[in-house]
């Protein structure tokens, strides 16, 4: 709700979320997909290299959904494609 | 099959011996304490009892059951909680005081160092404020609140974990419970019902499916805090139970009443073999945190229904949140397997019909049973007595402002239709 009143006034707003159906759901349109509810943004079963490496992808692709040109809600997920990419609508 | 033996309780009356007789359950609360205490390690306890319209408030609540016990049959009642038996139950002979509570309460006015939940409860009235059974008044329509109650109410040893003294509180109401259930024993009920849920041909299978919330997000894998499944409150794929074996505790800790007398599991139960055939309860303790494991494992239930047979199925939860997804996916993977899928469920503060029922939703949905929100109005008039806490605060005895069903936060707990506020009038 938050990301559509952002964008609302012409600001591009990415949700990063653990749980990307609720934002889908709502409308949100650039949603990020994290670990889990507990840590969205990394994993602390993972070394603290490979963590750091996982979070700045994640937040890499946050990034790249803000460039992204998007008319509807769409899901970004760091694990699946590059983080600069064409929008894929859903 | 499973004979339910009950005996039913009209009022409890303190007295010089434990026994049941004729509608009316006798406690002698030296003895009940006596028994708590023969763990050393509770530091205080106390007994007493309540009735329905008296001016009595009950806090701290941690667990309320009907106290039960087996005469015949494998098992024994509550399996796999606080060290009993963990074999299967659900056939055979159970009695039961049928309309009785024993509520079990810790009093928590000193927070544990490891329970995050109970500290900031603790720091914020306003988290605790809902938490409250009245015997009486208007606020009297908690699913324990009109019914003849016996409180025990424990203090915690200083220094103990919330996971350590949960086994040892837990272990004293159940002690109790048994000793109570044990007064039934020897005598004929005055009235028993029989539960055969073999199935009869030609009639449509049905299914209930409990999402429950676990605690294993917030305490690991192996708490023993929650509501638990045969002991067992990991988040995990349905357990497929037999309805019978609710009616014996398979459900229970927190609310274990909830479960023995599920409103839900009885209609279904005796509906069995003339209007329905009642396939099997699922019991669903969820709490994933990964939206794959919540659409994984709501699959698996639509999946499991769908192999032993269901036609329909009423689907419940007591957890709202983001929990709600995995019970929206639940409602969308069965209806995709051809299951009918009726809803019952709390809803979220409609906050004056600005906010939605629920935190989200499936196109699938298409039926639903509302039970409230959870909250109440209010207020609720001050009381004389306040149990469940060796010296309540003042403000418990006081009056109490109407209970509002926002986020998280259930006063009426009444997941499965089970309060007696009814909502036949809506």
């Amino acid at each position: 709700m938050v990301a559509k009143e952002i964008e609302r006034v012409g600001i591009p707003a990415a949700i990063l979320t653990a749980i990307p159906l609720i934002p889908m759901a709502v409308g949100s349109n650039r949603v990020v997909k994290g670990v889990r509810v507990e840590h969205v943004c990394g994993n602390p079963l993972l070394s603290k290299e490979d963590d750091l490496r996982l979070q700045r992808r994640i937040v890499e692709t946050a990034l790249g959904a803000l460039r992204t040109a998007v008319d509807r809600p769409t899901l970004f997920e760091s694990d699946k494609e590059s983080t600069e990419r064409e929008a894929v609508n859903a | 099959m499973l004979e339910v033996g009950a005996f039913p309780v009209e009022s409890v009356v303190s007295s010089d011996v434990t026994r049941w007789r004729d509608g009316t359950l006798e406690v002698n609360e030296e003895e009940l304490v006596d028994l708590v205490r023969q763990d050393e390690r509770i530091p205080w306890a106390s007994v007493e009892v309540a009735n329905p319209g008296e001016k009595v408030r009950i806090i701290n609540d941690y667990d309320i059951i009907e106290p039960r016990v087996k005469v015949d049959g494998a098992g024994q009642t509550f399996p796999a909680i606080a060290g009993r038996l963990p074999g299967a139950v659900g056939q055979g002979r159970t009695h039961t005081l049928g309309s009785c509570a024993l509520v079990g309460c810790v009093d928590v006015s000193e927070p544990m160092d490891d329970d995050p939940g109970q500290k900031a409860r603790s720091r914020s009235p306003g988290l605790t404020n809902y938490k409250f059974i009245d015997m009486s008044g208007p606020g009297a329509v908690t699913h324990s609140g009109q019914t003849p109650t016996v409180c025990v109410t424990i203090g915690q040893a200083e220094g103990a974990s919330s996971e350590y003294w949960h086994s040892v509180a837990q272990a004293a109401f159940m002690r109790v419970s048994d000793r109570l259930a044990e007064t039934t024993v020897g005598h004929e009920p005055p009235s028993a019902e029989t539960f055969d849920t073999t199935p009869r041909p030609g009639l449509p299978g049905v299914v209930s499916v409990f999402h429950m919330s676990s605690l294993e997000l917030y305490r690991g894998p192996y708490t023993k805090v929650g509501t638990a499944v045969y002991g067992i409150t990991r988040a995990a794929p349905p357990w497929v139970l037999e309805p019978t074996e609710l009616l014996d505790g398979a459900i229970a800790q927190i609310r274990t009443r909830m479960y023995t007398n599920n409103p839900l599991n009885l209609k279904l139960l005796r509906g069995h073999g003339i209007d329905w055939n009642y396939l099997a309860c699922m019991a669903y303790p969820t709490n994933w945190s990964m939206q794959e494991e919540k659409a994984a494992v709501s699959g698996r239930v639509a999946r499991t229904a769908k192999m032993l047979g269901a036609e329909g199925a009423i689907i419940t939860t007591d957890v709202r949140g983001q929990r709600m997804v995995e019970t929206m996916l639940t409602i969308q993977a069965c209806e995709q397997e051809g299951i009918k899928v009726v809803f019952m469920s709390e809803e979220e503060d409609p906050e004056d019909g600005k906010a939605p029922p629920f935190l989200t939703s499936v196109p699938e949905l298409s039926a639903v049973v509302s039970t409230g929100t959870g909250g109440w109005e209010g207020p609720f008039p001050a009381v004389e007595r306040v149990l469940g806490a060796r010296s309540p605060e003042q403000r418990w005895f006081d009056e109490q402002p109407p209970v509002h069903g926002r986020y998280a936060v259930s006063h009426l707990g009444d997941h499965y239709g089970y309060g007696n506020q009814s909502y036949a009038d809506w």
